[in-house]
């Protein structure tokens, strides 16, 4: 659904080099009902979407699921970002100050700092550094595609949208929530995480990321659901030894200012990244 | 025939059908638990069953670009279109297209696949 959304795909066909990747299955569950009525629904699925330089080292990373408006902002900023790293002395050290400066903006106002377009195309020869490119969370400079015409009222969030619909999905208040998570908290994470990482390419870095922003632990078969979903389980001889041995092991790693992606969107996973006739 | 030997064959066949059934209740009491089929043997059963009719084999991209078959068995193979984005094919043709447009690469990673009907 996201990608099917006309403005988010024209944007990123625009501006990026886009691809997918897959980095493990998607946990499935179905229940019958019996009498041929099923239910299918992807349990626990998450997303990352990282942008690149062309070989490969990480400009930033929007951690989960955002909503369209959202992405494509976002999008526009770190696009913004990587035109600037070449026009800098030491691209290493401005992607470390710009993870430093956006962690610290986070830690403070709640928000990350905006990214300013055209900065190296003032008449004034600007030195292209954190500090010109930067600008207060909030402020916007130059066109921002998919914002909202000044004349035209904020759709209002609803709990059930009816995804059938063109543009609902920006209008379902669990998206939205999740997208303010991921913006509070999970991205000062990121930014944390690539300050600690300078030069970091996504094989560097997806596991942690999957296991300490996303909570899904990738290289767990379970997801590092385990313990939970086998703890009471009373049929010990059903429980996968990895299991019964991980769980007297594994000390869980204590991950500052995280919180779960919130069950309501990760459960509705299916529904937000492709068109298809279930949609 | 009689009815006395039809009420023979009848016995015979009752008895025949008790026997074999006997090694069932031998092993204890048939109880909820061996009524519900533990998981370990649906899952072995799951493993070694071939599906009736082989299914194609699409390969999963993966973040180092090199292809691995999907077992056949999994049954996620029901395709929808992965959006309106131009998705390139791989992330090293992704990087070599930004080597030549000057763009940025977007890799959205996930769990599942962007194309399956389940992702």
């Amino acid at each position: 659904m996201l990608f099917s959304d006309e403005r988010v795909a024209s944007d990123i066909n625009e501006k990026f080099e886009p691809v997918w990747v897959s980095v493990r299955d998607v946990p499935i569950v179905t229940i019958d009902f019996g009498a041929g009525h099923k239910l299918t629904r992807t349990l626990h699925g998450n997303v990352a979407t990282y942008v690149l330089t062309a070989d490969g080292t990480i400009v930033d990373i929007l951690p989960g699921l955002y909503e369209p408006a959202e992405y494509v902002k976002q999008l526009d900023g770190l696009f913004w970002v990587h035109h600037y790293l070449p026009r800098t002395p030491d691209p290493k050290v401005f992607l470390a100050d710009y993870h430093r400066a956006q962690a610290q903006s986070i830690k403070t106002s709640g928000k990350a700092m905006e990214v300013n377009p055209f900065a190296d195309l003032s008449k004034v020869s600007v030195e292209i550094s954190v500090k010109t490119i930067l600008l207060p969370p909030g402020r916007h400079l130059g066109l921002r595609p998919y914002a909202q015409p000044a004349a035209a009222p904020a759709a209002a969030l609803v709990e059930h949208p009816d995804f059938a619909k063109p543009g609902e999905l920006s209008r379902w208040t669990r998206l939205h929530e999740d997208t303010d998570v991921n913006e509070k908290q999970r991205r000062a994470q990121v930014h944390a995480m690539l300050l600690a990482h300078p030069g970091a390419k996504p094989d560097d870095i997806t596991n942690r990321l999957y296991r300490d922003v996303l909570h899904a632990d990738i290289e767990d078969p379970y997801l590092g659901l385990g313990e939970t979903l086998f703890k009471d389980y009373p049929f010990t001889e059903d429980i996968p030894e990895a299991i019964s041995s991980d769980a007297a092991k594994r000390v869980p790693a204590p991950v500052p200012d995280s919180k779960p992606l919130s069950a309501p969107a990760s459960k509705h996973f299916v529904s937000l990244f492709s068109k298809g006739s279930h949609h | 025939m009689s009815h006395r030997r039809i009420n023979s064959l009848a016995l015979w066949a009752i008895l025949a059908g008790s026997l074999t059934a006997l090694p069932a209740f031998s092993q204890g009491d048939l109880s909820k638990r061996a009524a519900e089929f533990p998981i370990k043997r649906l899952m072995r059963q799951s493993e070694t069953q071939t599906p009736s009719k082989p299914m194609t084999a699409i390969p999963v991209r993966t973040l180092n670009g090199a292809p691995t078959p999907v077992p056949a068995s999994k049954g996620r193979l029901e395709k929808v279109e992965p959006g309106k984005v131009r998705w390139h094919k791989a992330i090293q043709t992704a990087m070599d297209a930004s080597k030549q447009s000057g763009k940025p690469v977007l890799l959205f990673q996930m769990m599942g696949r962007l194309d399956d009907r389940f992702c």
